[in-house]
């Protein structure tokens, strides 16, 4: 007997399809994650255990819930929380700018999620819109952590294949094989400035040079001086020095000043001096948030 | 020639720890750096015997003549047994009864006599044993008696003693005599350990003679057969399909496992671990990653401390036979009890199982001097510390299946098997693997049927989590296989039958895997 019943196919993640389903019983909508367990193959996919033993860690009302595994013979079944959207397709459904309340709100939610990751030794190193799962309550939850991973001892042989090109961080593209939290906040400042431009990419690169080009020609091209050590990184290349040219107020025109100030502190180049997620929630952009967003703890 | 050469080689190096080893007194002063002359003066008269009964070789009037020569200074006594007994320097000077047998205890290889007395070059040794036979014979002066022999040489009390080598032939003899005391037939030195006991019963001297060889081991008989026995009982099972005999891997973990086609729920399982966050950790211990931050750890949490202390109980009997999960029935769970149910693996302490600092036994004297303190330790053959070790372990966690040496064993091989010279598997994902393998230990959930597919699948998680992936992933899966023989297909059904039996907690906190991975920086 099936306790789920399958309503529609929503995607092909990772290392799945993903179907959305109704609990026969109490008419719960979740989401399912199919796995296939092949003996001959290399047994249960990474990312199906990260997932797995990540998210049992991790419950919290900003990430998305694993409700159950159900394991047969031939696979295996991970059963989400299901959302009604992520936050890409919610772009595409904005008819018209963003409300820079709606921003604040889902910075803020996006923050308290990843603080909670970090708080718990969790890297999610994949973090973009179509990750973020927005639902009707206009709350948002960080999906996916195929890609999670502790960082507890730091050990130089953490993957640099890391991180959808546009959120990755110059350090990972420098090939940096060490690193920590930091990765994250620089894909949360990629999606802030995408949600404040009602989801424009940031810096929508076509390979690794054109990304870093890109980022550099708006913060500047980094040195020794401003980033020690940056030219010891594995990939690292000499770039064109650009000058920090463009000012934050021509890439986000309608975020106000201090919401640029935060913009400016999550994207930075050194990644030693990127600002962590509780630092950031406890920003002054946050001040007049919507006290129901803030105070609602999980 | 070379034949000769050679044994003149064994010989000296015989006598140089012969030598060496007699010239140790109690107090740890060396007494006599003239002996080594001494007895190459000694006559050579020996050198043609080599039967295999008793032979007494009397020493006339040279020994005897040394002694009191040296003896001067001392208040004179004109028994030999005392004069003897200053010349024989492990006795204590006023010993009384200086009645000495040589007793041949459990030890190694003693041909040496035989060897010495067909070679042309080991008069000298041959008389300072020679000087050892002496004291020997005024034991026989003395008490003269068979009985009392044995009564001392019982009170030895060395485990191994085999009763049948402590009657060495018997002689009354005057004080100059030397006797040699040969193996015959009946006494045989090989193998053994030998004390000289004075009547008291105090061994005086006790020594092993360890014949030179660069396969020394090989030598030793006993303990090759026995290493072999043991490999036999642990050692690689023929490559079948553990499937194939009709257990599962799951039936071997003790977890219930799925009816045909059947979904099994593992909803209960995805509690959180009850483990500090980095936050309450950093703020308890500030990055103090030692054993007793965890104990300390134990102590805030009230109940957990019982867990705790339960591995280290040895009066734990009442195991549970059943594993968690099947006991718990799906219908009636609720959180709370799956939050207990958690606290099985929550306190996890990395150096309780694998104590670091088992490496050594009691075979350690300490001495203390007025000015200084020094301890010897006691050669002990590697299988009697194995033994000793295991046997401490046993006592500590008296329902694990497996020993000691057999744990340090496996995880020396999952070191192995990461470290590869193309590309191997960084000493983190080692440690984590540890952690998950020692986790299942204390859980009761390793056997010797399946403990090689869990390490190999430990590895593998932990590998997985540490971003190994692609043809270095392919690469350490085939190392699993071969290193500990098992097959891919049973490999991959351990996969996740571990994973369940470690509740998916592959999530654990840096405090539980810094140890181990410390101890691999350390030792690599």
């Amino acid at each position: 007997m099936q306790k789920y019943e399958k309503l529609e196919k929503i995607g092909e993640g990772t290392y799945g399809t993903v179907f959305k389903a109704k609990n026969k019983e109490t008419h719960e909508i979740v989401a399912l994650k199919r796995v296939r367990l092949d003996d001959d193959d290399e047994g249960v996919p990474s990312s199906a255990l990260r997932e797995i033993c990540l998210l049992k860690e991790l419950k919290h009302k900003n990430i998305v819930r694993l409700y159950d595994v159900l394991h047969s013979e031939k696979k295996l079944t991970l059963v989400f929380e299901h959302c009604d959207q992520d936050l890409k397709k919610y772009f595409d459904s904005l008819n018209g700018e963003i409300d820079l309340d709606v921003v604040k709100s889902f910075m803020y939610q996006l923050l308290r999620g990843l603080a909670f990751c970090h708080s718990h030794n969790v890297l999610h190193r994949d973090l973009k819109p179509q990750n973020l799962l927005i639902n009707k309550n206009g709350e948002l939850k960080l999906a996916d952590f195929g890609l999670a991973r502790a960082f507890g001892i730091p050990v130089k042989c953490y993957s640099a294949e890391v991180v959808t090109l546009w959120y990755r961080p110059p350090d990972v593209l420098f090939g940096a094989k060490l690193y920590t939290t930091s990765i994250d906040m620089w894909s949360a400042g990629c999606i802030f400035a995408e949600l404040a431009n009602s989801g424009r990419p940031l810096f929508p690169g076509s390979d690794v040079d054109d990304q870093l080009k890109r980022i550099f020609k708006l913060l500047g091209t980094p040195n020794e001086d401003t980033w020690p050590g940056v030219t010891q990184l594995p990939d690292y290349k000499p770039l064109p020095v650009y000058q920090p040219s463009l000012g934050l107020a021509q890439v986000v025109p309608r975020l106000p000043a201090r919401g640029r100030d935060l913009l400016a502190r999550l994207l930075t180049c050194n990644p030693a001096l990127r600002m962590p997620a509780d630092d950031a929630m406890a920003h002054a952009y946050f001040h007049d948030l919507n006290p129901s967003v803030k105070n609602d703890r999980c | 020639m070379a034949n000769n050469r050679n044994k003149y080689e064994k010989a000296r190096r015989r006598l140089a720890a012969v030598t060496f080893l007699s010239n140790i007194s109690l107090d740890g002063k060396i007494r006599d750096p003239g002996l080594l002359q001494i007895v190459e003066k000694s006559p050579k008269n020996d050198k043609t015997d080599s039967g295999s009964k008793p032979v007494d070789i009397l020493k006339d009037k040279e020994p005897t003549v040394r002694n009191s020569v040296r003896n001067k200074n001392k208040p004179l006594n004109s028994s030999p047994v005392q004069r003897l007994g200053a010349d024989n320097h492990s006795l204590s000077s006023d010993s009384e009864h200086t009645n000495t047998i040589i007793t041949p205890v459990k030890g190694v290889n003693t041909s040496f006599i035989r060897e010495r007395c067909s070679s042309g070059n080991t008069e000298s040794f041959k008389d300072k044993h020679g000087s050892s036979r002496s004291r020997k014979t005024h034991l026989v002066t003395l008490t003269g008696a068979n009985a009392d022999e044995k009564s001392s040489s019982e009170s030895l009390n060395f485990g191994k003693f085999r009763t049948s080598n402590t009657c060495i032939p018997e002689h009354h003899a005057l004080t100059k005599e030397v006797r040699m005391v040969r193996p015959n037939k009946g006494v045989s030195f090989r193998d053994e350990r030998l004390a000289i006991v004075p009547g008291q019963g105090a061994p005086c001297v006790i020594f092993s003679t360890i014949p030179y060889s660069k396969t020394v081991r090989n030598a030793r008989s006993d303990l090759r057969k026995d290493g072999v026995r043991r490999r036999n009982t642990s050692g690689p099972r023929p490559l079948s399909a553990i499937t194939d005999n009709g257990m599962d891997p799951f039936d071997l973990l003790g977890l219930e496992r799925e009816e045909n086609g059947q979904e099994i729920s593992y909803s209960k399982l995805l509690v959180p671990s009850k483990v500090c966050t980095r936050e309450q950790y950093k703020k308890m211990y500030e990055g103090d990653f030692t054993e007793k931050s965890n104990w300390k750890i134990a102590n805030r949490h009230p109940h957990v401390i019982a867990r705790c202390f339960s591995y280290e109980s040895s009066q734990r009997t009442a195991i549970p036979s059943s594993p968690p999960h099947s006991s718990v029935d799906m219908k009636s769970f609720d959180w709370d009890e799956g939050t207990l149910l958690s606290q099985k693996y929550v306190q996890y302490c990395p150096n309780v199982l694998d104590d670091p600092e088992l490496i050594a036994g009691k075979h350690r004297t300490l001495l203390t001097f007025t000015s200084y303190m020094t301890s010897i330790i006691d050669y002990v053959r590697p299988q009697d510390l194995k033994k000793e070790l295991n046997d401490k372990f046993r006592e500590k966690f008296p329902h694990i299946k497996l020993t000691l040496s057999k744990l340090r064993s496996i995880k020396k091989e999952m070191r192995k098997i990461a470290k590869h010279d193309s590309g191997g598997v960084d000493l983190l994902s080692v440690a984590q693997a540890y952690v998950y393998f020692e986790k299942l230990i204390l859980a009761n959930l390793i056997n010797k049927d399946n403990r090689k597919l869990c390490a190999g699948a430990c590895l593998m998680l932990s590998a997985k989590l540490n971003d190994v992936k692609g043809e270095a992933l392919k690469a350490l899966i085939e190392r699993i296989e071969t290193t500990f023989r098992v097959n891919r297909k049973d490999l991959m059904r351990f996969e996740f039958a571990v994973l369940v039996a470690l509740e998916f907690g592959l999530h654990v906190p840096p405090y539980e895997v810094f140890p181990h991975y410390q101890r691999l920086l350390h030792d690599s």
